[in-house]
Formats: structure tokens, sequence, C-alpha cells
């Protein structure tokens, strides 16, 4: 139980000392609060420029990301293959790591056929123009880290991580 | 993530907010102050259910927030240290009418405060008129008057 004083005729538990140093603990988590919320607006935990990531060489296969993303939130991938033929069909593909922790919401544009392979899925695209770039979005159900390979079928690898907020 | 760790972060988050903001935060409740927690409800109950809209999901919600609230009213009855952490102290603002002026700006309250305390409470008309304004835990001024030829 709180202990009672008394002050002149009026009893009450008021500790200044305590008030004292609960005002320097609340200014310091107040000050905590607002760098919270800096970090949260920059990027910290998805979706600003500290979370911006490109992964591969803008000349080549590339692949634009958010290195932070939150469970049940959705995160885009903009795959970038290697300019070449455009007439020839695009077969990426994705390690199973990636479905292992996340569910994959949509491919834009929508693939012609995905192939299932014990290690990864092959997805292929029918035409991509030269510039033109693939969308993958995916729904993260587990927090930690989300590590991935994604690439081009006989061509560039990429290593992916992301971490996942809880 | 599994619902009781879920429910779990979102009480110790909500109680790290509202004590970093101060005990008088919510003792005056503007229009904008009622839309900004109906706004914080939302936000909290999307993290809480997530995709889960099960009557089951429900209860094991209520039951680990009312859960978490009897344990710490436990712990609060068996450490004053811990209780004082988490409920505060009353601080004395006006001491045989003499505004502690020092304390007012540690909890941000003013002599308008005191005054609407004063005309509420006791249909006092003018500050001296008071002889003790204590801003108890809940962050509510209780006003003591000077008493009739006293």
């Amino acid at each position: 139980m709180v202990e009672i004083k008394r002050a002149g005729d009026l009893e009450t538990s008021e500790d200044l000392a305590f008030e004292r140093t609960s005002r320097r603990v609340r200014r310091v988590a107040r000050s905590l609060l607002y760098v919270f919320v800096l970090l949260a607006a920059l990027g910290l935990f998805g979706d600003g420029p500290l979370s911006h990531a490109r992964a591969g060489h803008e000349s080549g296969f590339f692949v634009r990301y958010e290195r932070f993303a939150r469970v049940d939130g959705t995160t885009r991938f903009q795959i970038h293959p290697h300019p070449g033929s455009s007439a020839a069909p695009r077969r990426l593909f994705v390690s199973t790591s990636l479905f292992e922790r996340g569910h994959v919401e949509q491919f834009v544009p929508e693939p012609a056929s995905v192939e299932i392979a014990a290690d990864r899925s092959i997805i292929t695209f029918p035409r991509v123009e030269s510039g033109g770039f693939v969308v993958l979005v995916m729904r993260p159900l587990r927090p930690g880290a989300l590590r991935f390979s994604l690439g081009e079928e006989g061509g560039p690898t990429l290593d992916l991580a992301l971490f996942v907020y809880p | 993530m599994n619902l009781v760790l879920r429910a779990a972060c979102v009480y110790m988050a909500l109680l790290f907010v509202f004590r970093v903001a101060g005990k008088r935060s919510l003792v005056t409740v503007t229009t904008f102050d009622f839309l900004l927690l109906l706004i914080i409800s939302e936000c909290t109950q999307q993290a809480l259910l997530g995709q889960d809209y099960s009557v089951t999901g429900a209860i094991i919600l209520v039951g680990t927030l009312v859960s978490l609230e009897l344990g710490l009213s436990w712990l609060k009855c068996r450490s004053t240290r811990f209780e004082r952490w988490l409920d505060g102290t009353p601080l004395v603002i006006i001491e045989d009418g003499r505004i502690l002026r020092e304390r007012l700006a540690w909890l941000s309250v003013d002599e308008e405060d005191i005054l609407e305390a004063a005309h509420v409470q006791h249909g006092l008309l003018r500050l001296d008129q008071i002889r003790y304004a204590i801003v108890e835990r809940n962050g509510a001024i209780a006003i003591i008057p000077w008493r009739e030829g006293g």
C-alpha cells in the first residue's frame, strides 16, 4: 500500500521525489516516442526512404522492393527483367522460402503459367517489353528475417532479404 | 501472430503511450480528443484481430485483456513501487492558498484548469477561496476550499 503522509491538515500519498524521477523518465520516454514516429515516417518500419531497396544493376536484371515489411501488410517487388528480346517469353523463378513465409497475392501482369519445382516456382510471362517490369505483391505471414532468391531462368539470380515486423 | 501475444503487445503499447502522455491527457475530453480515441480504438482493433473475426478469437482477446488487467492490479497491490509507476501519485498544486507554480508546469496545468474545477465542484468564485488543490492519480483536480471563518 502507498504511504499516506500529512501536510498541514491534508493527508495525501504525494511523493515529490518519485514525481521528479517520474517526470524525468516521462521526458525521456516522450523523446523516444517522437524518435519512433520520425523513424516510422522515414520508413524504418516499411514504406519510406529508409525502406526502399534495389537489388541488381539497373543496366541488367534488377528488383526494387521494400526491405522492411509488416506481417499481414502487403509489400511489392518490382521486377525488371534483363533488357533483351521482347518476343521471347520471360521465365522468372522465385525460391520456395518466399512461399513458406508469405502469401503471394498477385503477379501483374497475369503469368501465362506457373511450374512448381522442389526448391522454386517458375513463372512464365508471355511478353515483357524492354523497360517493362513485373510486379509481385505478397503478404508476409511470419515476423523475422525473410530471405529468398529471385531470378531469370538461365540468367542472373538475386538474393533478397527483408525484415518483417510483427 | 498468436492472439494472446497480439493482445499483450497492444495492451503494453497503449499502457506505455498513455502513461507517457501524462495523467491529465484524458481528463478533459474535447470533441477532437473523443474522435482521436475512436481512431485509436479502430487502429488497435485491426492489430488485435488481424484476419480473424471468429467468436473464439474475440473471446481469447477479451480473456487476455481482462487477465492482463487483473494481473497488473494484483502486482499493484503487492508492490508500492509498481503501483506508483503505473498509476503515478497525487500532487498538491495549491497548498494553504499558495499556488505552487513549478508543479503546475510539471503537469501542464494552468490556473484556468484549477478555477474550472473550483467552479464545478464547489461553486467557488475566485482562486483565493481555495485552500488545497490536488491533481489526483487519475488526473482530476480535487479542490478543498477554506472553511467558513477558517
